[in-house]
């Protein structure tokens, strides 16, 4: 069973009188452990994704599990429960991660004490995160004495406190500099192999989206296309494959290149053939484009 | 963690949190205010009493029908009332008196006749500081005799007393009289000496002991007795006195000095009272404990106890306005802290764990504002007694006395305010950075009560319920009788208090409601009236003046309601200076009017002598007149007042005595002497009586009115009264008589037969009156010719025939002039007085203003008796018998209600003064006739300067002084009325400074959220002065139409407040408008400080700075 399972998933905001369709049945499957990418267009679904996936909002339709948890279903307490133990998140902004009077060590024990845990406790565990992070020797200090990108690993740690089963980062490198986004997916890496916390990622850098094994793409409220690699022991990528994304109702986005280059819109005819789906302009000759299984 | 963390980020955010605990003690301090203000204003006026208390209340009496024992009674006074205690003398008395004659001295019967023809009556004292109190002038102290006689003194003042009002009694050295009638324990008592008391007849000590010094007391009309005491030793008033009388009683006279004693030592004192009433009624169980003092400390108590309970309602109410101020701060402080709130939400924070930190803030800062608030009362109560309207009107408790309520009252304001910093974390712990993200990146919906008409619903209920108590009260809808006296329904609310308030709360919904839906109603408007401001300066298309007004129409949340709170704390500060300027001059309106002038001076009688008053320093106006108090014998029957005024000094009462003024002058009876007169000499021919060949005694008496119109007779002498049918010449002499001005009023006919016949008829006539001055010369005062007969007429007490008939010319009896004047008389038995002549005698009623409640006290009817005449009869009694009485006839001149010192409710009469002692002394002695007794000042000044005060009390006879300025402190000092004015003014400036630092917050918020905006306009080409008048426009925008609005509530507040503080005489509303015009300039002058600092400050940041703030 998937760790994460997103089937036909809706989310609509109203706003005074406008209605705006953030997801539009969005299917998708996470395996436990896996780290994944989100990448799209700026309204493409993928903030609406993580909210919905961190218990920050609540889908308008379609499902939504993750692990055991319905979040469709969920009622307020279990919503509280649900952030606090399955979910961690990081956002961009360093300012909505760490509260700026407490020292990075207070700042990690936070969610824990939120969560009831033994002094004792909190703080062993607050002091193996920040080990973990890299940042153990700065356990006193306050984040506006560290670097963006300590930061942000500071972030991780926090998000990390109550050892939850998915780890969400919303463009969690946005704001450090390329060596500091570097680290800071390395420590990513740690805590995903530490942990195997399932850990997806929303990003516009291409630095962090070639990193992972899978990074799926999304537009205009679904997921569009997927890349996904296979690596060596040693991490390097020894084939990378770009899928199309076809849903359970079998709708399937064409990248808009191909569109444009082949004039393709509105209406396309379809032809089965043996081993593939042509999909021809409806206006003229058809051009193939294949389809494989 | 959780409470590490509160503290941390309490330090952290110290800056807001200093803000907050600010703002919270301000409204700590405020509800902590009402007790200790209570307690300053009734501590000022208590101790004003404190420091004008007459010796007799600086003395405690301990009383008992048994004697005190030294050893158990002076340990516990000396031990309670410690340093307080001055003096203690130790006497004893008879209760009562006992009658008797006054005996020969050296008799040895007392059954023999006494040397007095009347019992006179007597009490016994007995001194143990009898040495320290007398002095012994003539025979020695009383000592214990073995003959069963007790050996007293008296004192000189009775001894000359007896002799100048019994000329033909003595009590001196040796006289006796009888104590008791039992003859078994009666007992003789023997003047050994007399003696003279060492403290003079009006000094407190001797009262209760006025018989000391002897006194005249009247039983009737025509007889009095002398009352007198005698001095015993304390072994025979034991051994022989006591057996022969009733009832005693023993006396400790303590003398205290509360020339220390202050407010503050109250509480202590009243303990050292008690401590002595428990001890002396330990030995003495019966004793009374009368101290002078007790009635102000018990009153001081009750004072704060009435006092304070409208005043803490009212600070509750104020205490709203606080709150909502402390909503709109809190309701900033919480949303820059959004993200924070946000984030500890989506780190697995839950709601209750969120709101658990807002409370343990807000409990923290309530902790520490609960303990500054009653110490911040005691500042601003000090601060008061400086400035402001109850300045020098305040006397602020000690630190140490801070009292329970105020606690009380702290812990509720701080208790209101943790409820009210915690509630707005209810929704917030439900946010997460999702609903933060929303929020900001979403324009402002309308509030639900604004969805709903809220507003609207809560005003036409409102009204419906206001409707609903106002025909309770005024028993028709109809809005006229509200209109024509507003004054009329706050007095219907206060008379019917109980059944408008608490005990049907219905009534109170009404102006609650109203009062909320006018205030949402405000916020749902305001908005509008910044559109129609922003339409209004479109024309001028200058960006400078519609930015601002677009900026406050775009977030008008929070400038409505900080109109709102401006609105309110305007109307606290109008309402305060109002009611204070009222009260103060009501307050001096009804000193003026309740004393009579700005100074009045009591005098003894016959000591008001005619001087020019107006020389005395500071003196604008006077005018002498007196006062009569006549009081019918009967409870509950009020006084009537006689008013005798010197018409020659009527501008003193301005229009009020026209009426009396335009009236006919009634010519004074008789003939005035002048004051080189030595004698008079009067021509009698005296005719023998035909029915009885007895001579008649020709007896005259002159008689004079001095200058009170009270009559002496004079005996008019000749050689041989007896003489008859020949012309006698009578002389009586008037070079004793007192200097001042004289009247010849009238002869008295006193003749007698010899053989004393009691009725008989002479006839006599009378010519040549005339005054012979000191150098000789002669003035015919009359002829008796025939012009002269109509002067003369017989007074209605003489019975005699009419004067036709018994009166007429003679040409051929006279020795000077034309005629003489033949009288006919009968000597009558039983007449109350010998028949009597009077020369020009007044005839005609006497012209006279009236009260309503005199017309009303003697039935003379309504409106409609002015110009009738009426005759008045007022009979002074003892309870039984008459000894004084008085008819006047007099016209009704005119109606008054306003006589200065007379309430329009007084039953009182305004006449000449001449006039009515001419009625009013007719049948009186010196002692009791109705003399000029008051002196009414008007100063250049309210108060009255010490050489005034110290030149009139130097004056003979004066016996009171009193100033309306005394009166006038003692209004203003009026507990209520004062902390009224004074929690007011107090919650104008503690509710100003809670506005301003919502302002400072809520600037210094929007600077740095427009601080991106303002780079931009400054990369644009403003100037940072553009940007200044930027925010003083906007400033202005909301501040102008709050002015307006809250002075007219402030006024609307003080017009409904003022009715229920009384003693303002009726004053109308006043404002003092430049007391106004400084509040409003503090008031905007405090805003436009505020926004200069911030803005300057502002100003320092650069634009890359300002555009980087926004990134």
């Amino acid at each position: 069973m998937a760790f994460i399972e997103c089937e036909n998933l809706v989310k609509i905001h109203k706003v005074a009188d406008l209605e705006v369709v953030a997801l539009q049945g969005l299917d998708l499957t996470v395996e436990r452990g896996d780290m994944i990418a989100l990448i799209g267009p700026s309204g493409s679904g993928k903030s609406t994704l993580m909210n919905v996936l961190g218990g920050l909002d609540v889908p308008s339709a379609g499902k939504v599990r993750v692990g055991t948890h319905n979040l469709t279903e969920m009622k307020r307490r279990d919503q509280v429960n649900y952030r606090r133990n399955v979910v961690g998140f990081i956002w961009q902004q360093t300012s909505l991660n760490l509260l700026p009077y407490l020292s990075i060590l207070e700042n990690v024990e936070m969610p824990m004490a939120f969560n009831s845990l033994a002094g004792r406790e909190r703080r062993e565990r607050a002091r193996t995160l920040l080990e973990q992070v890299g940042l153990a020797d700065r356990m006193a200090a306050h984040p506006q004495q560290l670097s963006g990108g300590e930061q942000q690993r500071v972030a991780l740690a926090v998000a990390m406190a109550n050892l939850p089963q998915l780890l969400l980062a919303d463009e969690p490198t946005g704001e450090v500099d390329s060596e500091s986004a570097g680290m800071l997916f390395d420590t990513m890496h740690t805590l995903n192999n530490e942990y195997g916390v399932t850990i997806v990622i929303v990003t516009h850098d291409y630095q962090v989206a070639s990193r992972v094994n899978r990074v799926v793409g999304m537009r205009d409220g679904r997921a569009s296309i997927e890349v996904l690699r296979r690596r060596d022991e040693a991490g390097v990528a020894l084939t990378e494959e770009e899928f199309a994304v076809l849903d359970r109702t079998g709708r399937l986005q064409l990248p808009r290149a191909y569109l444009e280059a082949l004039e393709m819109e509105n209406l396309v005819r379809l032809r089965l053939h043996d081993d593939h789906i042509g999909i021809y302009n409806a206006n003229g000759d058809a051009q193939e484009g294949d389809i494989h299984e | 963690m959780l409470l590490g963390l509160i503290v941390r980020r309490m330090w952290r955010e110290r800056r807001r949190v200093g803000v907050l605990l600010l703002a919270l003690c301000l409204v700590t301090t405020f509800m902590a205010l009402g007790p200790l203000l209570v307690r300053a204003v009734a501590g000022a006026e208590f101790q004003l009493r404190l420091d004008a208390l007459t010796p007799r209340q600086n003395r405690i009496d301990l009383v008992d029908a048994l004697p005190f024992s030294a050893g158990d009674t002076l340990p516990v006074i000396e031990n309670t009332l410690g340093d307080y205690l001055q003096t203690t003398y130790v006497y004893r008395i008879s209760a009562g008196v006992v009658c008797g004659f006054i005996y020969d001295p050296a008799i040895t019967d007392i059954h023999s006749a006494p040397t007095s023809d009347r019992q006179h009556c007597y009490q016994t004292f007995a001194y143990r500081e009898y040495d320290e109190l007398f002095t012994l002038v003539e025979g020695q102290a009383p000592g214990s005799r073995e003959d069963g006689i007790a050996e007293t003194v008296i004192t000189r003042a009775t001894r000359d007393l007896l002799a100048s009002f019994f000329p033909g009694e003595s009590l001196g050295v040796g006289s006796r009289f009888i104590v008791g009638e039992d003859p078994f324990t009666a007992i003789t008592v023997e003047v050994t000496g007399i003696v003279e008391p060492a403290l003079p007849p009006d000094d407190p000590f001797w009262d209760g002991q006025a018989r000391l010094f002897g006194q005249i007391v009247p039983l009737s009309i025509d007889f009095e007795r002398v009352e007198f005491a005698f001095i015993v030793s304390e072994a025979d008033f034991e051994s022989k006195i006591s057996p022969a009388i009733q009832e005693r009683q023993y006396i400790w006279r303590l003398g205290l000095d509360y020339g220390e004693l202050e407010v503050a030592g109250l509480p202590g004192f009243s303990e050292q009272l008690a401590g002595l009433n428990t001890g002396i009624h330990k030995a003495n169980p019966g004793a009374a404990v009368r101290a002078g003092i007790t009635d102000m400390l018990d009153s001081f108590e009750a004072t704060i106890a009435a006092t304070e309970a409208p005043i803490i309602l009212l600070g509750g109410l104020v205490l709203v306005l606080m709150l909502y101020n402390l909503v709109t701060t809190t309701a900033l402080i919480l949303e820059e802290q959004r993200s924070e709130w946000a984030m500890m939400s989506s780190r697995g924070g839950s709601g209750l764990q969120l709101i658990y930190i807002q409370f343990v803030t807000a409990l923290l800062l309530g902790g520490l504002a609960l303990l500054a608030g009653p110490f911040g009362a005691g500042v601003i109560v000090r601060l008061l007694a400086q400035v402001g309207p109850q300045a020098g009107l305040l006397l602020a408790p000690e630190w140490s006395q801070i009292p329970v309520n105020a606690w009380f009252l702290s812990l509720f304001a701080a208790t209101a305010a943790v409820i009210i910093l915690t509630l707005p974390a209810l929704p917030l712990g439900r946010s997460s950075l999702l609903h933060l993200r929303r929020t900001t990146s979403r324009p402002p919906v309308n509030p639900a009560w604004a969805r709903y008409y809220l507003d609207i619903m809560l005003l036409v209920v409102g009204l419906g319920f206001t409707a609903r108590l106002y025909f309770f009260l005024s028993g028709s809808l109809s809005l006229e009788p509200l209109l024509q006296d507003p004054a009329a329904l706050i007095r219907a609310v206060t008379a019917n208090g109980a059944a408008v308030g608490l005990s049907d709360p219905f009534n109170l919904l009404g102006p609650v409601l109203v009062l909320t839906g006018f205030a949402l109603l405000g916020l749902r408007l305001f908005p509008m009236l910044m559109k129609l401001l922003g339409l209004l300066f479109q024309p001028l298309n200058n960006l400078m003046v519609q930015l601002p007004l677009w900026n406050v129409e775009r977030d008008p949340n929070h400038y409505a309601q900080l109109v709102l709170l401006i609105m309110g704390t305007l109307a606290l500060g109008t309402a305060s200076l109002a009611l204070a300027h009222t009260r103060d001059t009501g307050a001096w309106q009804v000193a003026r009017d309740e004393i009579g002038a700005d100074t009045v001076v009591t005098f003894g009688p016959g000591t008001l002598s005619s001087a020019d008053w107006s020389t005395l320093p500071g003196v604008t106006q006077a005018a002498p007149m007196m006062a009569v108090n006549w009081a019918e014998n009967i409870e509950g029957s009020p006084p009537v007042m006689l008013y005798g005024v010197d018409m020659a000094g009527v501008s003193f009462y301005g229009d009020t005595l026209t009426a009396l003024r335009d009236a006919d002058v009634l010519p004074l009876p008789g003939e005035p002497l002048a004051d080189s007169v030595a004698s008079i000499r009067l021509d009698v021919y005296a005719v023998p009586d035909e029915d009885t060949v007895t001579p008649v005694e020709t007896r005259l008496l002159l008689i004079l009115y001095n200058s009170d119109f009270l009559p002496v007779a004079l005996p008019l002498t000749t050689l041989d009264p007896t003489l008859s049918r020949e012309f006698m010449t009578f002389t009586a002499s008037t070079s004793d008589l007192p200097s001042g001005t004289w009247r010849v009023a009238g002869i008295r006919f006193a003749s007698r037969l010899e053989d004393d016949t009691p009725r008989f008829r002479h006839v006599v006539y009378l010519d040549n009156l005339v005054a012979v001055d000191t150098d000789g010369s002669e003035t015919i005062l009359n002829h008796f010719d025939e012009a002269t007969r109509e002067q003369w007429r017989w007074g209605a007490d003489s019975r005699q025939i009419g004067e036709v008939l018994s009166l007429a010319t003679e040409n051929d009896i006279h020795t000077e002039g034309d005629s003489s004047l033949r009288v006919v008389y009968e000597s009558l038995p039983f007449a109350p007085q010998p028949p009597m002549l009077y020369w020009r005698p007044q005839l005609s009623a006497m012209p006279a203003l009236v009260s309503p409640g005199f017309a009303r006290r003697f039935n003379l009817g309504g409106t409609d008796i002015v110009g009738s005449t009426f005759t008045t009869r007022l009979d002074w009694t003892t309870g039984r018998e008459p000894i004084n009485q008085t008819v006047f006839t007099y016209q009704v001149v005119g109606l008054v209600t306003d006589f200065p010192g007379a309430r329009p409710d007084d039953a009182f009469l305004v006449a000449d003064r001449e006039q009515l002692q001419l009625r009013a002394n007719a049948r009186l002695r010196t002692m009791t006739a109705y003399t000029a007794n008051r002196l009414w000042l008007n100063l250049e000044e309210r108060q009255p300067s010490d050489d005034l005060l110290q030149a009139v009390a130097a004056l003979p006879g004066v016996t009171n002084i009193n100033t309306a300025w005394e009166r006038y402190q003692a209004v203003q000092r009026d507990p209520l009325a004062n902390s009224v004015s004074g929690i007011l003014f107090a919650g104008f400036w503690l509710a100003l400074a809670l506005i301003l630092l919502d302002f400072a917050f809520y600037l210094g918020m929007s600077l740095r959220r427009r601080a991106v905006s303002f780079a931009v306009l400054r990369a644009m080409g403003w100037r940072r002065s553009h940007l200044l008048g930027l925010l003083l426009i906007e400033q202005a925008a909301f501040i102008t139409p709050a002015l307006v609005v809250g002075i007219l509530l402030g006024v609307l507040m003080a017009y409904v407040i003022l009715p229920f503080l009384t003693l303002v005489g009726g004053t109308t509303l006043q404002l003092p408008l430049g007391a106004v015009a400084l509040l409003l300039a503090a008031l905007v002058g405090s805003f436009t400080a505020l926004l200069l600092a911030l803005g300057l400050a502002y100003q320092r940041t650069g634009q890359a700075d300002a555009l980087r703030i926004g990134d």
